[in-house]
């Protein structure tokens, strides 16, 4: 793909350039006033922030420059990504949240396992078409065990009938598409054995998505209800059983720039913070102690993630054990963190405030941030998750 | 500083050495019977060029940088080894930094060959009792010096003085020339001593002095702090392995330990944090190898990590033991116990804190 003339992404070869070019394209970009907008407007605004922020971005080529180029990306270097995103969050641009699933989760399963078919139709859908995607794994009885998941599909002639339920889908109510695990063979002796990977269609008859109120008062995550849905046989990924497999690399496509990205917006919280709280409560000794022991924790995150960035320039499928390691840091240190902010700013942050969605973890809004801090430390593996694998399979202790 | 030097050589040969010489038997032992440092040990590690390793080539060392200096301490700290090199390399560093020709010649070549040394420490910036005057050819101090770090057992000392302007100096003292014994304070880390030291009118030539600049004092705080976090983050690899090992093989109820998750998942937590520390004392390292601005709040960020999270695996190695952590004959207190000096050496965690802060919250230091 050759980038749009006027694109940042033109001086993409030039770190220095393409970091040049960013500044001088990011103010113009990001949609105006859209804090402002979306704390007035809520759920509808928020779309419409999305939408023409994701515009913006794939009119520029950058929405999708990180895919290969022989599908519509650009080849953008893992380091000219490292400046994109620093970029994004020293411009408080919004995040592209609505968007997560259909930029990294669908098309690093489609590259690993789709059709030519399906990578053309889906790829393409994003690229020039702003699909939306949500991802459909857990389920009410299926969380941490994941493999224990119910939602049936069976084959009958050229379709599948699915039948059961999905819940905390993130951004459902807005999407067009899902990544779906459902079981298709309920005999196989290991559970992991049994589940097949499907495309699905929300707008197919029989699905109902019905969004989940949140501690916050928004409602960003979904149950989705598939009532005798039918998907076409096409629409499978891979091979029927390997579903488990596939949904492996869905997980852990993206263990580095998003991370990266919080992070980097941590960092300039806590500047932004100090310079707001220096004549209230960081005036207070003991508080500015306890805001003081954060520094080093948000540096030793910086320092990690830099590493696994590192190891993933050497290989792009690598990284996983520091990924882990990050995840768990990085969860509890937000938290700790954000619910720091909250009490340090005493009654003021007891006020009740309209959340500002996707203004990251770090909106400012220190009760809000906290709240949303449960995201990091219970979605994608909780943090006593985290704590078995690193304990079990990188530490070797033995299994309970 | 030569370049081509491979850490990973240099940590190899470090650790083997270390492990063959200075086994946790050793420390057990040496806690239980000794103070200040293993002089036998101190001999082969002479013998193997450690204390010329960040002493410049023109003065008998092998001008090695700051990179191989926290090599070397993530060594000793894993070892937990009874060894003086803390204050005699940094003794090292505060002469070689005087950038005086003459002291330099005189001192950095014994220092090199193996001759203790201690130092007043440099944080917090600029404190001493000691007064330096000048009276005809000599300088004359007197005043007290306290917590000289292994002072007790060193033959060189690098003292902070003030002059009659109030300009801080560096004078560099032989304690067998200038008939001085700095007295020996006792610590629960029997790997480490303090010593202190009172001066009435003692007489040295003129020419044993310099200016002790900011800079200068900073520089050595840094490399300092970047001890301290390399010996942490050496000291928590050996709990840890210590602390794993035994959970895979202590058996309780029918099983190991380890397989409960109340204790699995406290080891989970201790590595990630562990983790953290590894990657900030290496970007410190850099920053400090770059002369890059950031390198003081770097290096404090990193000293107050490491050394905090050390003493936080440290007093948890111990309950996850039983009561074999709470006995003189295993290693983990001596380990624990450095944990707690290493926090407090050069500066405690709030100095350290308010150091790295300081760009960003108006106010600290
Ligand atoms: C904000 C948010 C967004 C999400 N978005 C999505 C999405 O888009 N799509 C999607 O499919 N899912 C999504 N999830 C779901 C998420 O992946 C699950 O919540 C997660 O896997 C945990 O499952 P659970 O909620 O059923 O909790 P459970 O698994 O029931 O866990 C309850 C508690 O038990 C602990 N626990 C469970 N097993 C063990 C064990 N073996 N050892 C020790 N402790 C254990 C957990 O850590 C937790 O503390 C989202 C969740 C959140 C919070």
């Amino acid at each position: 793909m050759t980038a749009p003339i006027d694109s940042p992404l033109a001086a993409a070869g030039d770190l220095d350039a393409f970091r040049r070019a960013l500044r001088g394209w990011l103010p113009k970009a990001i949609p105006h006033d859209w804090q402002e907008r979306i704390r007035q407007g809520g759920e509808p605004a928020y779309v419409d922030v999305q939408r023409e922020w994701y515009r913006a971005l794939a009119d520029a080529g950058l929405a999708t420059a990180h895919w290969p180029s022989a599908w519509g990306g650009a080849d953008l270097s893992l380091d000219a990504q490292i400046v994109f995103y620093s970029e994004l969050a020293r411009a408080d641009a919004p995040m592209a949240v609505m968007y997560v699933v259909a930029l990294y989760h669908m098309p690093a399963t489609m590259f690993a396992y789709g059709t030519p078919q399906q990578r053309d139709r889906y790829l393409e859908g994003v690229r020039t078409g702003g699909v939306v995607w949500c991802q459909g794994f857990s389920e009410p009885g299926s969380g941490s065990d994941l493999a224990s998941l119910k939602t049936r599909a069976e084959r009958r002639g050229d379709k599948y009938i699915v039948n059961g339920q999905k819940i905390w889908s993130s951004g459902g109510q807005n999407s067009d598409f899902c990544l779906l695990l459902a079981r298709t063979d309920s005999s196989s002796a290991r559970k992991q054995d049994g589940i097949s990977y499907f495309i699905c269609d929300l707008r197919t008859p029989g699905i109902t998505v019905r969004p989940i109120s949140q501690p916050t008062t928004e409602s960003e995550f979904n149950e989705i209800f598939f009532d005798d849905v039918e998907i076409p046989a096409e629409n499978l990924i891979g091979a029927e059983g390997q579903g488990w497999q596939i949904a492996q690399t869905t997980l852990t496509t993206e263990r580095g720039l998003l991370i990266f990205e919080c992070v980097e917006r941590l960092a300039q919280a806590y500047i932004r913070d100090a310079a707001a709280g220096q004549d209230t409560w960081l005036a207070d000794p003991i508080v500015a102690h306890e805001f003081a022991t954060f520094y080093p924790r948000i540096r030793g995150i910086q320092a990690m993630v830099a590493q696994l960035l590192s190891e993933l320039r050497d290989d792009p499928h690598g990284g996983g054990v520091m990924a882990t390691y990050v995840k768990l840091y990085w969860g509890p240190l937000l938290q700790d963190y954000t619910l720091f902010l909250t009490r340090a700013q005493g009654l003021a942050a007891q006020v009740f405030v309209e959340p500002q969605r996707c203004a990251g973890h770090n909106s400012g809004d220190a009760f809000v941030d906290f709240m949303w801090s449960y995201g990091w430390t219970i979605a994608g593996g909780s943090n006593e998750v985290m704590r078995n694998i690193i304990s079990e399979r990188f530490l070797g202790l033995p299994k309970g | 500083m030569d370049e081509t030097i491979d850490l990973g050589a240099l940590r190899d040969s470090i650790r083997d050495v270390l492990n063959a010489e200075c086994p946790r038997e050793l420390i057990v032992k040496h806690a239980q019977h000794n103070d200040g440092m293993d002089r036998e040990l101190w001999s082969k590690a002479v013998e193997l060029g450690w204390t010329m390793l960040t002493i410049p080539e023109d003065h008998g060392g092998l001008g090695l940088g700051i990179e191989a200096l926290a090599v070397l301490h993530e060594e000793l700290g894993r070892a937990a080894a009874p060894l003086p090199f803390l204050s005699s390399l940094l003794a090292a560093k505060a002469i070689s930094d005087s950038a005086d020709a003459a002291i330099c010649e005189a001192w950095l070549p014994r220092l090199a060959a193996g001759a203790v040394a201690s130092l007043s420490l440099p944080m917090p910036l600029g404190s001493t009792k000691l007064s330096v005057n000048c009276v005809g050819d000599s300088l004359v101090l007197t005043g007290a010096v306290l917590n000289l770090l292994d002072g007790a057992d060193a033959e060189i000392l690098v003292l902070l003085a003030k002059d009659e302007h109030g300009e801080l100096v560096r004078v560099v003292l032989d304690v067998t020339a200038d008939g001085i014994q700095p007295a020996r304070t006792t610590l629960w880390d029997r790997g480490r001593s303090l010593a202190n030291l009172g001066l009435d009118g003692l007489h040295i030539p003129a020419e044993r002095a310099w200016p002790a600049t900011g800079a200068q004092e900073t520089a050595l705080a840094n490399h300092a702090a970047i001890a301290l976090a390399a010996d942490s983050v050496g000291g928590q690899a050996a709990v840890l392995d210590m602390t794993i090992d035994y959970l895979k093989t202590r058996q309780q109820f029918g099983r190991p330990i380890g397989s409960f998750q109340a204790l699995k998942h406290r080891v989970a937590d201790h590595r990630t944090r562990f983790e953290g520390d590894i990657w900030l004392l290496r970007s410190a390292v850099s920053a400090v190898a770059g002369d890059m601005d950031h390198r003081a709040t770097e290096a404090s960020a990193a000293k107050a990590l490491a050394t905090a999270n050390y003493v936080g695996l440290g007093r948890d190695a111990i309950q996850l033991h039983g009561g074999i952590g709470f006995t003189a004959e295993y290693p983990i207190h001596v380990f624990v116990k450095r944990a707690l000096l290493n926090e407090q050496l050069l500066g405690n965690q709030a100095a350290h804190l308010t150091r790295a802060v300081s760009r960003i919250v108006e106010g600290a230091a």
